[in-house]
C-alpha cells in the first residue's frame, strides 16, 4: 500500500473532474445474466455426458458392442447423481466469479466492506482512509483503488495498487448530504478493459458508505481538536490565575505582614507613627480587596450571567467605543 | 502482469492441445471428405481443426488476462472435450487412447481456468 501522498493539485475540485472513459470491453449486464447460466449448464451437460461415456467405456462398451448392460448404466447414473450438486455448486461459484468479476453477490461485498468500516469507526480520518482503500481493493479484487480527500492539512490521495495499462479509471465523487468530501477512484481489472455495470453499481453504493464514514471520521477529528483546545484553554486560564496571585496579591499580603510587624513595634513607644501605619495598612487592605474582586470578576464576569456572551461582548464594545485610534 | 500460475499452465496446455490437434487433423483434412477406414469422420476433423485455430486466439486472450479470452478458452476446451468424447467408444483402440487423452487434457484446462485465483489480478 502506498502511504498517503501529498496531492499534486492545488485544490480538490480539479481532481473530481470526470476523466475520459476507456473503450467499454465488457458486455452489458443482461448478457452477463444469461451467459453465466448458459456456460454453467453447458459445462454440466458435458460433464454428465463425459461421466456416462467414461463409465460405459470402462465397462467394456465399444463400437463392436454398443449396448451397455443395465447395471453399467445404473452405476453411471449413481455417480452422476452423487456428484451433480457439488459440481453444480462448484461451477456456479467459479463461473459467477469469472463472469461477474468476483462478486456475484453484491450484498455480501457491501456487508463485508461495512463490517470493515464499522471496525474502524473510531479511528481518525488519516488512519481510516488506507483501510477503506485496501478493503475495497481486496473485496472487489480491483488492482487499483484511490481515495482523494482532505485530511485536515490539504487534499491527499491514498492509493492501493497500480492501474493496469489502458484500463478504465473510474472516478466517483464522495459526498455527504451534497457536501463534497472527496473522490473514489477505481481501475478496471485487466489492461484495456472497462468496469462492468455491476462494478459501477457496487462502487456507487460503496461510495455512499465511504462518504458517510469519512464524514463521521472528520467529525470525530474535529471533536478531538475541540477537546484539545478546551484543555489548552483551561490550562492557560490556570496559568493566568497563578500569575495574577503570584504577581499582585502575593506581594501585597507580604507587604501587609511587614507593616503589621512595624505597627506592633511602634504601638507603645510611638503611638502617632503606629496610627499613621495603620491608616496605610487600611489603604493596602482596600487595594488587596479590590485586586481580589478583579480576579474574581475576570474568572466569571457577571455580565456573562446577566446578558450572555452576546450582551457581554456588546457591553465591552460600548465601554471600548470611546477609545479611537487615528493613524 | 501478475498472472496466476494456474492460468499460465492452462494456456500452455491449451496451446499444446491446439498444436497437437492441428498436427493430427491436417493430414485428415488434406485427405478430404472421402470416407477412409479407421479415420475419424470428416465433420469431426473440420470441427477439431476449427477449434484448434480458435484455441490459439483464445489462448492469446487468456494469456493477456482478458475475460473474453478466459471464457472462450473454457468454451473451446469444452467443445474439444465434446469432440474427443466419441473417440472413447467409436474409434479404433489406438485412437481411443488419443480420445481419452483429449478428454482428460480438455478437462484439465477447464479446471485450471476455473480454479480460484488467490490474489487480485493486476497488471
Amino acid at each position: 500500500m502506498t502511504p498517503a501522498a501529498p496531492d499534486p493539485g492545488p485544490t480538490l475540485a480539479p481532481q473530481l473532474a470526470p476523466r475520459p472513459r476507456a473503450r467499454r470491453a465488457t458486455p452489458p449486464p443482461w448478457s452477463e445474466g444469461l451467459f453465466s447460466p448458459a456456460l454453467r449448464y453447458g459445462l454440466l451437460a458435458i460433464y454428465v455426458g463425459t461421466v456416462y461415456v467414461i463409465v460405459v467405456a470402462l465397462g467394456g462398451v465399444s463400437r463392436e458392442r454398443l449396448t451397455p448392460p443395465w447395471w453399467l448404466t445404473l452405476i453411471a447414473l449413481l455417480i452422476i447423481a452423487a456428484t451433480f450438486l457439488p459440481m453444480h455448486t462448484w461451477l456456479r461459484v467459479r463461473i459467477d466469479r469469472l463472469i461477474y468479476d468476483w462478486h456475484a453477490n453484491p450484498y455480501a461485498v457491501l456487508s463485508e466492506v461495512r463490517q470493515h468500516l464499522d471496525h474502524e469507526r473510531d479511528q481518525a480520518v488519516r488512519a481510516i482512509v488506507p483501510t477503506i482503500v485496501a478493503t475495497i481493493a481486496a473485496t472487489l479484487r480491483l488492482p487499483y483503488v484511490a481515495i482523494e480527500t482532505d485530511l485536515g492539512d490539504g487534499a491527499h490521495t491514498t492509493t492501493h495498487g497500480t492501474p493496469p495499462p489502458r484500463a478504465e479509471l473510474l472516478t466517483i465523487p464522495l459526498d455527504y448530504h451534497g457536501a463534497a468530501i472527496g473522490a473514489l477512484r477505481a481501475a478496471a481489472r485487466r489492461p484495456g478493459e472497462s468496469l462492468s455495470a455491476n462494478d459501477l453499481r457496487l462502487l456507487r453504493d460503496l461510495a455512499g458508505q465511504v462518504g458517510i464514514t469519512l464524514h463521521a471520521a472528520r467529525l470525530s477529528d474535529a471533536l478531538q481538536v475541540s477537546r484539545e483546545q478546551l484543555v489548552t484553554a483551561r490550562e492557560e486560564e490556570r496559568r493566568r490565575i497563578r500569575r495574577d496571585l503570584h504577581d499582585s496579591l502575593g506581594p501585597t499580603l507580604a507587604s501587609l505582614r511587614l507593616q503589621l510587624g512595624a505597627v506592633r513595634r511602634a504601638l507603645r513607644a510611638q503611638p502617632e507613627t503606629a496610627e499613621a501605619l495603620i491608616d496605610g495598612l487600611r489603604d493596602d487592605v482596600r487595594a488587596a480587596t479590590a485586586e481580589i474582586r478583579r480576579l474574581v470578576y475576570d474568572l466569571r464576569p457577571p455580565l456573562l450571567d446577566d446578558h450572555g456572551l452576546d450582551g457581554a461582548l456588546r457591553s465591552l464594545a460600548a465601554v471600548a467605543a470611546p477609545t479611537t485610534l487615528t493613524l | 502482469m501478475n498472472r496466476p500460475q494456474s492460468y499460465t499452465i492452462a494456456v500452455v496446455l491449451l496451446v499444446l492441445f491446439c498444436l497437437l490437434s492441428l498436427l493430427f487433423e491436417l493430414p485428415n483434412l488434406a485427405r478430404g471428405a472421402a470416407p477412409v477406414e479407421g479415420a475419424p469422420p470428416f465433420v469431426l476433423v473440420v470441427i477439431n481443426f476449427t477449434l484448434a485455430i480458435l484455441g490459439f486466439v483464445t489462448a492469446y486472450g487468456a494469456w493477456r488476462m482478458q475475460k473474453w479470452g478466459v471464457v472462450l478458452a473454457i468454451v473451446v476446451a469444452a467443445l474439444g472435450l465434446l469432440a474427443s468424447l466419441p473417440a472413447i467408444i467409436f474409434a479404433s483402440p489406438s485412437l481411443r487412447l488419443l480420445g481419452g487423452l483429449g478428454v482428460v487434457w480438455s478437462a484439465a484446462i477447464i479446471v485450471l481456468f476455473l480454479r480460484p485465483v488467490p490474489h487480485p489480478v493486476s497488471a
